[in-house]
């Protein structure tokens, strides 16, 4: 779709000549610093208003747009790279370096900064500040329009709270997060009780592998399993997690869909409800 | 003399009982409360039964690493102290068990331990090899401790910031957090895969160092003493530098490197064998078990979910005890 659209743009830029590029509204070289405004500003901007993407957003690993992304420069989120760029808009998260964003204001650039969505509604939101920011408030209501359809079926497969099941999300290093994350809205959009809730988990905590043991959640559903071994992810192939859960009790849903909160994450509502029907044929057998 | 053996007879005896009941203080210590009886019933149940699998898949390979880690550091710190007749000789402190990070490090992260999992613990071995190996170059002729602190600290330095490096340049998110594994050391989530892993090498390592103990004893008369009573020095070198990089070469390979040890262990027991190399070995290796099973006791009781380091709990016992031996030293003169 956005390819589609580059390629029609592209055809209006050299059919149409400089002027057609002059009259696009909005901010003009955007460059974006964090994973997640990258996400969000290839799914709102028309191409030729993006400059440059943060480093992040080529990986396959990381993002989730990382096709689409590929056709933009890649940036580090260094200040003197920034400027040198000469962006007329720089979006950054709450956490790009504060000390590059800062650098950047008082040299006269003008800094947006995206607080991390950690609710479905965020993500509203997130989307329509891009739309504002670009001036295509237009497309960002149709993306959200989207997302909620997206939302409202998906929502027909939500049980009744008392035939909830638990599901325990685990990480690298024995992660997990709990209420006030984005990962805690979309297991509880799809239906799924969060083990970290039940631990009286706050945002990202450690979980210990016993415990996780002990308190045998219905579903486990694992996240950074893929990329290069590494001492943190050791503990996603731990023997005692292998013998206590099943292949049918266990997922795994790589981390690109828990990070951002754009509207593909609905993505990651779908996985996380494939799981429970698996877990229901095998009950039905 | 009979009086003398029979002390060491029950020095040993209390030591191997301590470790038997820290060993087991280890398996009852963890995140989940369950009494002694759950976990001994759970021995009977099924395998799938949660109990039985926190005992045996997350409990025993705890407990076993440290049983193995803290045996290598502290018989490899006292054997290296007999060979360098130097107080302050530990792997920790002279840089053997950051080189052995090191190699751990590069097998992990080459993807090298992914197509062969011996590579771990070879190379974290070979990596400590040549760190015992420079030692003896940089500073195994003189009995300065400042020559053998210095040339420790320039091998850990290195070691540690070639350890920091590799994990920087790593494409993956999660290896930069792994720098404070690596360089303090755990034994958070270990399986009994590392157990079958390091525990050969560790175990031939340990047959090694105690083959040591009589030439330890010569040297401690002096080089021309034990020349005169026809000690291979040579042969003792090599045992102790073989000795040391397997055991504790294989015991960073799984469980980061871990400071002090082979320093506290050995001084707090050298006093009670009369400083006898041969008596101090077997009896370190066992105080080696005690503190490193009982810092990973303190580590799961004293903060819960905060996944603290090993070597933060023995650097915390440590440092004040290395600060008081550098001073006594000094006061003694070298």
């Amino acid at each position: 779709m956005l390819k589609r659209g580059g390629i029609f743009l592209f055809l209006v830029m050299v059919l149409g000549g400089p002027q057609m590029l002059a009259a696009l509204p909005g901010p003009e070289r955007v460059v974006s610093m964090n994973l997640c405004t990258d996400q969000l500003l290839l799914m709102v901007a028309d191409p030729n208003q993006i400059l440059s993407l943060s480093y992040l957003a080529h990986r396959p690993s990381s993002a989730v747009l990382f096709e689409e992304a590929r056709n933009f420069p890649k940036n580090h989120g260094l200040s003197e790279e920034i400027f040198n760029l000469n962006p007329d808009l720089v979006l950054a998260g709450v956490y790009s370096t504060r000390y590059t964003t800062s650098l950047l204001k008082r040299l006269g650039k003008r800094v947006e900064v995206f607080q991390p969505a950690r609710t479905l509604d965020d993500i509203r939101k997130n989307v329509l500040q891009m739309g504002r920011l670009l001036m295509r408030e237009k497309r960002a209501e149709k993306i959200i329009a989207e997302f909620d359809r997206n939302l409202k079926k998906l929502a027909a497969f939500t049980p009744a709270e008392a035939n909830k099941q638990t599901l325990g999300l685990f990480g690298p290093n024995g992660r997990t997060t709990g209420a006030g994350t984005l990962a805690d809205a979309l297991v509880r959009a799809a239906g799924y009780k969060n083990l970290a809730r039940r631990l009286d988990i706050r945002g990202s905590g450690h979980l210990p592998l016993e415990i996780l043991i002990q308190e045998q959640p219905d579903i486990l559903a694992l996240y950074g399993i893929r990329g290069i071994p590494t001492r943190s992810r050791e503990i996603l192939s731990h023997p005692a997690l292998t013998k206590s859960f099943s292949d049918t009790t266990k997922l795994s849903v790589e981390s690109k869909y828990w990070i951002c909160g754009a509207p593909f994450i609905t993505e990651t509502i779908v996985r996380l409800l494939d799981a429970r029907r698996l877990d229901l044929l095998e009950a039905s057998q | 003399m009979i009086k003398a053996s029979g002390y060491y007879i029950f020095l040993i005896f209390v030591l191997i009982l301590m470790t038997l009941l820290l060993s087991v203080w280890s398996l009852a210590a963890g995140y989940v409360d369950l009494s002694p009886a759950e976990l001994w019933n759970s021995l009977w149940t099924d395998t799938e039964d949660p109990t039985r699998l926190i005992l045996l898949e997350v409990r025993l390979p705890r407990m076993l690493l440290g049983l193995l880690v803290g045996g290598a550091l502290g018989l490899s710190g006292a054997a290296l102290q007999g060979l360098l007749r130097n107080p302050l000789a530990e792997p920790g402190l002279i840089g053997v068990s950051a080189s052995g990070s090191l190699g751990a490090v590069i097998a992990i992260y080459t993807g090298l331990s992914a197509q062969f999992p011996y590579a771990l613990p070879l190379l974290a071995l070979a990596f400590s090899f040549g760190a015992v190996f420079m030692l003896h170059l940089l500073a195994g002729r003189t009995k300065s401790i400042l020559t053998l602190i210095l040339a420790g600290v320039a091998l850990s330095s290195l070691a540690g910031a070639l350890t920091s490096l590799t994990l920087n340049l790593s494409p993956d998110p999660w290896a930069v957090l792994e720098i404070v594994f690596w360089l303090m050391g755990s034994l958070t989530d270990r399986s009994m895969t590392h157990v079958e892993l390091a525990a050969p090498f560790i175990i031939a390592g340990y047959s090694l160092l105690l083959l040591s103990g009589r030439a330890l004893d010569g040297l401690s008369l002096g080089e021309d003493v034990a020349h005169s009573l026809g000690i291979n020095l040579n042969r003792t070198r090599l045992l102790i530098t073989v000795g040391t990089a397997a055991s504790v070469g294989a015991a960073t390979a799984v469980a980061g490197a871990v400071g002090f040890v082979g320093l506290i262990v050995p001084h707090l027991l050298r006093p009670l064998v009369g400083g006898r190399p041969a008596k101090l070995l077997p009896a370190s290796m066992l105080g080696g078990a005690c503190f490193i099973l009982l810092a990973d006791i303190v580590v799961r009781e004293v903060l819960p979910g905060k996944d603290l380091k090993l070597g933060v709990v023995t650097a915390l016992v440590g440092v004040p005890f290395f600060l008081w031996l550098l001073m006594k030293s000094r006061r003694y003169g070298q």
